[in-house]
């Protein structure tokens, strides 16, 4: 089943889908007729995943997978300390799906048999196992080191980067896990880490470094500096530097850094000594008519596919149509260029990526203005869209996604986001329970959930929502028995085009697993062990495991039962 | 909502070396001309010619007198220019006009005078020219605290939050200031810096979740680590302060032991169907505690999990469909399991005030409240014994040109009053019925009402100048005026370089009147701590529309 706890990375990585617990399984059927409750004993060993060596001093906990609300959910833990021989023992369990966690001081904490946010949950009944569960703890690693500036001083608040290479949603995918800063010794420290890939990465700036225009700001314009100290220029060039983003060891950007492979209980080092660089500076064209009331620039750093560091960066204005931006680093920069016609009047938002390697210029009237995608949202039974609700488009060709809040009245405006032309999918990620039943839309063409995108201008949409998901719940059978553990994938019909429609499960221990949330639609349901390192998000390769599958129409509130045969 | 802190911008400017001419002393210490005078009229000649002049200096620990290398020094002649200082501390800029700048210098690790001490003071001026002298400017070392939490059997106690908490004198008078706090690492470690010299206050605790909880649902004993002062004790009585000087490092090790954790649920009522309500505890200086657990609006239970032994304030907040604020607050005393509390939420208390300002020349009221302008802010300002200070300002409310002041939402507790008039005018009295909020606090109880709060300003102010000296030579200062009312507020300002200073709007009255050197280092609005000074204060009556001029000594605020 999907668990509730421990997900930091479901922020990071909004492909996961979030499920609630389904309901406890009926006792009503197996009810023996007796009038006391029935009890059951939880049992098992806490070992080292490497080692196999028994785990003392363990807390292991129980969790009824059916809390009614997170003021009951903490309340309803259990928790047992293992013995010496590891083994821990509940007694007196009532019948029901539990989640099962184990943490250790060294150890990573984890959901029984866990893979990625999932779970295989112990179902307690008549008739079940539940005792005698082998629960493996990966011995926990860790990476820290000193960073120090080009004198041997350590450098404090650096902002420091751990990228971890990893399946996650189907895919080897290398995505931001943590963040840190360097302390005022210049240390850094990531613990609880699992065995796997990684990267760690800097990103400073040399506090000291002082960023001047070079060209000249005409009088005529020159603003009033505040407090009459503001320097228009500054005269020593040599501290006109910026360290460029580093990676372990030594590389400048991701896609050449060397991943660390970090093994259980590995302590490593990875330390840094930073270079300062000359910082570039760029002239940025805006309109001939800009009169000067207002432009500005934000510029990330992309350190990796879909993460990058914002840039302080300092912007003056040469003359009408002309800034110069100071500070900037080498590499590739996402430029955002606001800018307003007249006092008052609404800015033009245009987004640009940059390689830089020395001094540039960028014209930003060659560039097509961001167009703000916005809406309406409406429920097709008229009530009022519950909140919080929130709508994902995405690029099918790049897949790069925005997502934003929908107000109880309906409306939404992805006004921050840089959108240009091309087929967008416009999914509903919140409530769960809402789906995108249909759009029409003006300046672009709607057909189902999708958008085309063809004339730079701004689009609205009208979209209809409806409360129907649906969801299957189901058994993995293994020679015609229950079998626990197997990846459980739901697909839609078409595998290329609409990756938020995948649904994902873990079988619990009586193979048990559900499916909540689902769209309705065409979809087929696969059961695979050991498919968790599988890239079941690449068609090719999810493709084989189709024919033995079980398909289905999953109507609007549509609630189907399936058996699936474990591959 | 705590103290300002003291450390406005990071490109504060430090006070420099003292020119051999004109410029007095500054008025705080810690940066001086050390080295030899005499030396520069050898070496520091460029040339004859304006704009051929150098300016150069060592920047050094003001602990240690070693020299910081790499320290950034940046002066101010038709623009910025900056350098970082050699490997022994020296800087030196050519090519400078005859005339003056500030200098400003930094160094990661280190503080400058003017953020420790007063950042009002106004910006020294070095000159340059041909007898510019070599400068020294010296940086204050930052403090550390660090340590290891542990349990009594030494493991280590990981994500417990570390809070370090100063105290300071902020206009007289002392204020907690809460540091940017921390979680002990995976070893139990922490680590606060950059700290400037006082004294701190460190709590450890509470863990957010129980270290061990029962093995039955039913059963209780879930243990958790608590809320310790450093050294030991729950409560900030107990607490011992730990000195930071300049440059000290502090190692703080902790052993805690797990104490039973608590469950408190119950009610919240009066709140409007479709709204919700936000809950918060307070430990008894009036921190929030991050907890686990919440509130379900549909059926009005709370549930807060597993906190330690403790006396608390729970605080619900709730906006009503009219977009008023509703409160309810309650105190609790938990030592073991509490259930079924219940808070029913009532409108907080919003005040009208009234101002009225007496023309002393005619004798009748000069405002009217037509003009859509008010003689003065007033504001509330908590008298509570927490960390915190609430201040309420009041806000304008109705049509322009109808409008009056109200104080809004106010929650229920003790409060002083502040006003601080728009204009030549001063306060003659502030009531809340029969209750003179100059002498006395406002009570406002929760889902009580409070009468309006007249304010009555006069406009026939006193005015009081003066110079101060020092063995008989002009000094600059801050002057400190103490009304013969004890509960006002003790008016302080700053001479100018020379001495001189004028100090309008004054209430007439009785008045102590004291030049001292470090506003910032005394507690003046302690009459405790001013007794061993009042006697070296000149005394002084002020008649209304009086002009007085008096000459004072200064005063050293005793280290």
């Amino acid at each position: 089943m999907f668990a509730l706890k421990l997900l930091p990375a479901i922020c990071l990585l909004g492909f996961f889908q979030r499920t609630t617990a389904p309901p406890i399984p009926s006792a009503s059927s197996a009810k023996p007729q007796v009038a006391e409750p029935s009890y059951f004993r939880i049992s098992g060993r806490v070992i080292d995943a490497d080692s196999g060596q028994p785990l003392a001093r363990a807390f292991v906990e129980i969790n009824l997978s059916n809390s009614l609300g997170p003021p009951n959910a903490q309340d309803s833990a259990r928790v047992e300390v293992t013995g010496t021989d590891g083994t821990f023992v509940f007694t007196d369990v009532l019948p029901g799906k539990y989640v099962l966690s184990a943490r250790r001081r060294g150890y990573i904490e984890q959901t029984f048999q866990q893979h990625e946010t999932f779970t295989t949950a112990i179902v307690v009944g008549p008739g079940l196992d539940s005792e005698n569960l082998i629960f493996g703890l990966p011995p926990a690693a860790s990476i820290s080191g000193n960073v120090t500036d080009e004198e041997g001083d350590p450098v404090r608040h650096a902002g420091v980067m751990l990228f971890r290479q990893a399946f996650a949603g189907g895919k080897r995918r290398t995505f931001l896990m943590r963040r840190a800063s360097t302390d005022d010794e210049g240390h850094y420290h990531f613990g609880h880490l699992a065995p796997g890939s990684y990267f760690v990465g800097i990103s400073a700036q040399p506090w000291y470094a002082q960023h001047n225009i070079r060209r000249r700001i005409k009088t005529e314009n020159q603003q009033n500096g505040e407090g009459g100290l503001q320097p228009l220029e500054e005269q020593n060039q040599n501290l006109d530097v910026v360290y460029p983003v580093t990676f372990f060891a030594n590389a400048g950007d991701l896609a050449s850094a060397a991943p660390m492979i970090i093994h259980s209980g590995d302590s490593e080092i990875a330390d840094f000594r930073l270079r300062p660089v000359p910082a570039l500076h760029m002239l940025v064209k805006t309109s001939a008519e800009d009169p000067g009331n207002g432009t500005n620039v934000q510029v990330a750093q992309m350190v990796a596919e879909n993460s990058s560091v914002p840039i302080h960066v300092g912007i003056a204005r040469v003359e009408r149509g002309l800034v110069e931006v100071t500070g900037l680093p080498p590499g590739r920069l996402n430029l955002v260029i606001n800018t307003s016609a007249s006092q008052g009047s609404e800015w033009t938002r245009r987004a640009q990526s940059v390689q830089l390697s020395g001094d540039t210029e960028v014209d930003a009237t060659e560039s097509a203005p961001s167009i703000v995608v916005s809406g309406i949202l409406k429920m097709d039974d008229d009530s009022n869209v519950p909140q919080p609700a929130r709508v994902l488009l995405r690029n099918s060709t790049t897949g790069v996604a925005f997502d934003t809040a929908v107000s109880p009245a309906g409306e939404f405006s992805f006004k921050n986001s840089a959108v240009a032309m091309g087929d967008y999918e416009l999914m509903i990620v919140e409530p769960q329970a809402l789906f995108n039943k249909g759009m029409s839309s003006q300046n672009a063409k709607t057909s189902g959930r999708t958008l085309q995108i063809t004339t730079p201008r701004d689009v609205s949409v009208a979209v209809t929502a409806s409360r129907g998901t649906g969801r299957i719940t189901g058994f993995a059978l293994k020679n015609g028995k229950p079998a626990s553990g197997a990846m459980i994938v739901l697909a839609p019909q078409d595998l290329h085009s609409n990756p938020a429609l995948f649904r994902r499960d873990q079988a619990d221990s009586d193979g048990s697993f559900t499916l909540n949330a689902v769209v309705p639609g065409r979809y087929t349901v696969v059961a695979i062990e050991n498919g968790w390192d599988l890239e079941w998000a690449d068609p090719g390769v999810l493709w084989k495991y189709l024919a033995a599958g079980e398909s289905m129409q999953i109507a609007p509130n549509g609630k189907t039962e399936v058996k699936v045969k474990v591959q | 909502m705590l103290f300002e802190t003291v450390l406005p911008y990071l490109l504060a400017a430090t006070l420099l070396a003292v020119p051999p001419l004109e410029l007095p002393q500054p008025p705080s210490s810690g940066s001086g001309l050390n080295e030899p005078r005499n030396s520069f009229s050898s070496e520091s000649l460029q040339s004859s010619d304006d704009g051929k002049h150098a300016l150069r200096g060592t920047v050094v620990n003001s602990v240690t007198g070693e020299p910081i290398r790499g320290a950034l020094v940046q002066i101010y002649f038709n623009g910025q220019s900056s350098m970082l200082t050699g490997p022994d501390g020296k800087f030196q800029f050519e090519g400078l006009p005859n005339g003056q700048t500030v200098v400003r210098v930094r160094k990661p690790g280190f503080f400058t005078d003017e953020e420790i001490h007063s950042p009002g003071y106004a910006q020294q001026m070095v000159p340059t020219g041909p007898h510019s002298a070599p400068l020294v400017l010296k940086l204050i070392p930052e403090g550390v605290v660090y340590g290891r939490i542990s349990e009594d059997g030494g493991e280590p106690i990981e994500g417990l939050p570390i809070q370090l908490v100063a105290q300071r004198l902020q206009n007289g008078r002392k204020v907690w200031e809460q540091r940017p706090g921390t979680t002990t690492d995976e070893d139990g470690a922490f680590r606060i810096a950059e700290l400037p010299p006082g004294n701190y206050f460190l709590s450890a605790g509470p863990s957010r979740t129980p270290v061990t909880y029962p093995s039955k649902r039913s059963q209780p004993g879930a243990q958790g680590i608590p809320a310790v002062f450093y050294p030991s004790g729950s409560d900030l009585a107990a607490a011992a302060p730990i000195s930071i000087v300049p440059g000290r490092r502090v190692e703080i090790n902790l052993t805690l032991s797990p104490q039973p954790f608590y469950r408190v649920s119950g009610t919240i009522g009066g709140y409007s169907q479709g709204q919700s309500a936000n809950l918060q505890i307070m430990n008894s200086v009036g921190q929030p505690l991050a907890y686990n657990g919440g509130f379900d609006a549909a059926s009005g239970a709370f549930r807060i999990l597993w906190i330690p032994a403790g006396a608390y304030t729970l605080r619900a907040d709730a906006v009503d469909g009219q977009g008023h604020s509703l409160s309810a607050n309650l105190t609790v005393n938990v030592n073991s399991d509490l259930s079924g509390i219940h808070m029913v939420l009532t409108p907080l208390v919003t005040v009208p005030i009234h101002m009225r300002l007496i023309s002393s020349r005619t004798g009748s009221e000069r405002f009217s409240e037509q003009e859509n302008w008010f003689p003065a802010y007033a504001q509330l300002v908590s008298r509570n014994s927490g960390f915190s200070e609430f201040r309420y300002g009041a806000q304008q409310v109705g049509q322009h040109g109808n409008s009056s002041l109200e104080l809004q939402n106010i929650r229920p507790g003790t409060y002083g009053i502040e006003v601080n008039p728009n204009g030549m005018f001063y306060v003659q009295s502030a009531t809340c019925g029969a209750i003179n909020l100059l002498e006395s606090d406002l009570t406002v109880a929760s889902g009580g009402s409070v009468q309006p709060i007249e304010i009555i300003l006069r406009d026939d102010v006193a005015f009081l100048s003066g110079n101060v000296s020092a063995d008989s030579h002009p000094i600059t200062a801050s002057i400190l005026a103490i009304s013969e009312h004890s509960s006002a507020q003790p008016i302080i300002r700053p001479a100018d370089p020379n001495g001189g200073f004028q100090i309008g709007f004054l209430p007439p009255g009785e008045y102590k009147v004291l030049a001292i050197d470090h506003p910032d280092q005394l507690e003046y609005t302690n009459p405790e701590v001013m007794r061993k000074y009042l006697s070296r204060a000149r005394e002084i009556t002020l008649s209304p529309d009086q002009a007085a001029k008096i000459d004072l000594e200064l005063v050293n605020i005793g280290e």
